[in-house]
């Protein structure tokens, strides 16, 4: 949390480190009363996030959660999170609540993600999310985006 | 017919049947986690979702060696030079 002082205003209660929140895919599954996702739900999702890294060595991930304050500068903020993956690493921000979708991509991975086809994984996701599929249009926008970065060796 | 019996007939057993179709019909969905309903209230912790770790450094070995610290060695220069600065370059933003 201390590395981030410049958006503590806007957001105090959102984690600075992805390791702050529960990672599902080390195999502790937590699905209290606090989880939003099923057991299913959780591989599901663990398996689109895997799989969408592997095949594009691209570090995808995935917050669910409220975005305070200005939604795109919280989730500005929240990328470097990531730690030294972020230049490479794409963040899929979703707020329910808000309903705001924002997907934020590093300096290394907005070259085989342009603004362009972020916004039509943005697309197909809001309009999962808006029949109320929340794990269906982030598992569809995952697997765009990785269609759309290719495998790396062919891309450069 | 006595007086217990008439009540075991006419409202216990009645109230048997219809106490298991309920748990029947309604136990399972209050089992499964919350339906998202869009402009609903969002009443969870945030959760951050990040793959497994195998999963991003295994693609890296694969690449030659030759080519891949051109990108690693600027990326971790700005990185480093930048501090806790923004790595974000790009996206995308939707609602719905």
């Amino acid at each position: 949390m201390t590395t981030h002082e410049t958006r503590q205003s806007v957001a105090t209660d959102v984690p600075a480190k992805a390791a702050d929140v529960a990672a599902t895919t080390t195999g502790e599954y937590t699905t209290g009363d606090r989880s939003p996702f099923t057991l299913k739900q959780l591989e599901r999702l663990d398996e689109a996030l895997t799989m969408a890294s592997r095949e594009t060595a691209i570090n995808f991930s995935v917050y669910v959660g409220r975005l305070s304050g200005d939604s795109r500068a919280t989730a500005e903020g929240l990328h470097p999170g990531m730690g030294a993956k972020a230049a490479n690493g794409v963040l899929l921000a979703v707020d329910p609540g808000q309903r705001l979708l924002e997907i934020v991509t590093g300096q290394q991975s907005v070259k085989r993600l342009p603004d362009r086809s972020c916004a039509l994984a943005a697309l197909s996701m809001t309009a999962a999310f808006g029949s109320g599929d929340l794990v269906g249009g982030i598992v569809n926008g995952l697997r765009m985006l990785s269609d759309q970065a290719g495998h790396p060796s062919r891309f450069r | 017919m006595s007086v217990v019996e008439t009540i075991l007939v006419f409202v216990v057993a009645p109230a048997a049947v219809v106490g298991v179709m309920a748990v029947l019909i309604w136990g399972p969905r209050a089992a499964r986690a919350a339906r998202y309903r869009p402009g609903r209230e969002w009443p969870y912790e945030p959760v951050w979702y990040a793959p497994h770790p195998l999963a991003v450094q295994d693609m890296s070995h694969d690449e030659p060696p030759a080519r891949r610290p051109q990108l690693s060695a600027g990326s971790s220069a700005t990185t480093a030079a930048t501090g806790t600065a923004t790595t974000a370059a790009g996206g995308a933003r939707g609602t719905w």
